[in-house]
């Protein structure tokens, strides 16, 4: 055991590493083209080769790829995020400004996530085969099928169409106006987490019924316990170690849903940073952004294999 | 001719199919034990057909989806079914046109993905050592993004246009299924009748061709019908951000952001969204299906 956490964490360094050079590459990929499109938008029609060594020495294009390789990926440890090529400002400060706003997003997401997951899907095992299990279940399979984008637009246009009802704009901190940043907020967090929760809430059903079948439900039901006690107690505790394993997906979850809701409620979060970035060829915000992310998502995927063992003593790695 | 091919599969076994039906059963009989067996399934089978029949022959039905009308943004009517949009477009010519880029989008990114998934699934079981160790290490990388999030990646390298977004979303399910023909591979690999093979001097192609592929049937059709559904969103999702199919392309996505600017007109949102949200109902209920029957171990999740 001690091993395995040993190997895997020297494996991390150089996943990371896989990692940036995996972003870099791609995104040295576009350069060619995102220049093309200044000198477009720059100089309509009288760009020629010399404005555009000039703009590629501006952006600091015209090194060797490995130099430039080195140069950001030194920049980035030290914590120079570099500058947005769109605003000019600094990538760093973005973060700092924008990653509570997801932060606040991600933990309502799951808020609403796990318990909706978990308690429908516990539910829904506990009454297979019965009206509530079959509703259940239909609703899960229609919200998998529902685009999350669609329902976003529905709940802004809807209520709006109807009693022109619209949210506060624009968006302001928690911490500024807990009450009206919350009423901006729960919405979106809803929509990120429906989808999820029906993802969830199918493993859980599955799970639920695996462990329901087993012999030491049976015996607590035997020796009198109530079915509550059976099932959130003794079953419940059980089917949650598979459910361990989703904790990397649900953070996954979250953060895609963010990324389309975040877009759609003008919430000046991460998610948003990326699109407007991804729609203006800003590619050093979109570098950086890869590589804290992947940083994260690696590291989360990492824990939660590790906490297997935890979890389960049954597993012994190896 | 036909004797040889009997007595190589054996003349006197009667063959079964997965529900002990006899193989020569006659398909009414088989239609009818399959729409008993997964109702649902067999519902989905129906949308999927229906869909796909739409997509094909859309055009022949609906009109053209191009053509241009100084009716502008009128509602649902008896001329034009779903209304038309903010050029006089004839909507439903519009959302059936858009069905017939997501079907195409979502075959063609399959496609994609099982050849590229097929080829470096394969290899990296093959070659093992530094390889494989190097293939997965990079697939364990790409696994711990969110498939929107690399999806995004993806297009801002690869471009826009359907043809990127199709390879963008073929790229995302092949580093999905590079692991489950690794495994697949490895585990045919392990059986002895490869070994023989082997001694009697096969070559790895001729090894990879006969004994491993046939193999990889089962959990591949799985997967693949899982994730037809998951293609037609993250296609929506990609051209609804403005990062997927560029205009004049009906896509289903695009054609939801537009609606977001006439929201005084509900019926531009509400019927891509619709045709979007049946169609991946259909994939997803077939997807369903084909695992119970293929993968009886996870029956009723």
């Amino acid at each position: 055991m001690r091993n395995y956490i040993f190997r895997r964490l020297m494996l991390l360094p150089i996943t990371v590493i896989l990692l940036s050079i995996f972003v870099f590459g791609m995104i040295r990929l576009v350069p060619g083209s995102v220049i093309d499109a200044r000198l477009a938008a720059g100089f309509p029609g009288t760009a020629n080769a010399d404005d555009r060594a000039k703009l590629e020495a501006h952006f600091g294009l015209d090194r060797p790829v490995h130099e430039q390789y080195i140069t950001w990926i030194g920049q980035v440890f030290t914590g120079d995020f570099g500058t947005s090529w769109l605003t000019k400002e600094d990538i760093l400060d973005n973060f700092r400004r924008r990653m509570p706003v997801t932060i606040e997003l991600l933990v309502l997401t799951l808020l609403i996530y796990i318990p909706l997951g978990i308690g429908t899907g516990v539910w829904s095992a506990v009454r297979q085969n019965r009206t509530d299990d079959y509703s259940i279940r239909f609703i899960t399979i229609l919200f998998l099928a529902i685009p999350n984008f669609w329902l976003a637009t529905l709940v802004v246009v809807v209520p709006l169409v109807l009693w022109g009802y619209a949210p506060p704009v624009p968006y302001v901190q928690l911490w500024e106006e807990p009450g009206t940043n919350l009423v901006q907020m729960v919405v979106p967090a809803a929509i990120a987490a429906l989808a999820g929760a029906a993802v969830l809430g199918r493993v859980a059903r599955s799970e639920m019924l695996e462990v329901l079948r087993q012999d030491y439900v049976r015996t607590a039901y035997a020796k009198g316990l109530s079915g509550y006690v059976v099932v959130l107690r003794h079953a419940l505790r059980n089917a949650m170690i598979p459910l361990i394993t989703l904790i990397g997906l649900v953070f996954a979850n979250g953060v895609a849903g963010a990324v389309i809701v975040e877009q759609i409620f003008a919430i000046p979060g991460m998610g948003r940073y990326l699109v407007q970035s991804l729609l203006n060829n800003d590619l050093p915000v979109v570098q950086v952004w890869m590589l804290i992310f992947g940083a994260a998502f690696i590291m989360i995927n990492l824990l939660v294999d590790l906490s297997y063992g935890m979890f389960d003593p049954r597993i012994r790695f190896q | 001719m036909s004797t040889e091919a009997t007595s190589t599969t054996g003349a006197d076994r009667i063959e079964f199919d997965l529900y002990g039906l006899p193989v020569k059963a006659p398909w009414r009989q088989r239609a009818l034990r399959l729409l008993r067996q997964h109702p649902l399934g067999a519902f989905g089978l129906v949308i999927v057909v229906f869909v796909v029949f739409l997509a094909a022959v859309g055009p022949l039905i609906a009109g053209d989806a191009e053509t241009i009308s100084a009716e502008i943004l009128v509602g649902p009517s008896g001329e034009h079914w779903f209304g038309t949009d903010r050029l006089g477009r004839d909507y439903l010519a519009r959302v059936i046109a858009g069905a017939r880029l997501s079907m195409s989008l979502a075959l063609g990114a399959m496609a994609i993905g099982v050849g590229v998934a097929l080829v470096l699934g394969m290899v990296s079981a093959y070659a093992k050592g530094a390889v494989d160790l190097f293939l997965q290490r990079i697939i364990d990388m790409l696994l711990a993004f969110p498939g929107l999030v690399l999806l995004l990646l993806l297009s801002q390298v690869i471009g826009r246009g359907w043809q990127s977004v199709a390879l963008g979303m073929g790229m995302l399910f092949a580093v999905s299924m590079v692991r489950i023909v690794r495994a697949s591979t490895l585990a045919t690999l392990a059986e002895s009748y490869v070994e023989a093979a082997q001694l009697i001097g096969a070559t790895p192609y001729r090894i990879l061709w006969r004994h491993v592929l046939p193999n990889m049937g089962p959990p591949l059709l799985i997967y693949v019908t899982a994730i037809l559904g998951g293609a037609i969103l993250f296609e929506g999702a990609l051209s609804f951000l403005g990062l997927g199919v560029p205009p004049p392309d009906p896509s289903w996505g695009r054609m939801l952001t537009e609606a977001r600017t006439n929201w005084k007109h509900p019926h531009l949102s509400i019927f891509p969204g619709v045709a979007m949200t049946i169609a991946v109902l259909g994939f997803n209920l077939v997807g369903d299906s084909v695992r119970d029957i293929f993968d009886p171990r996870l029956r009723g999740g």
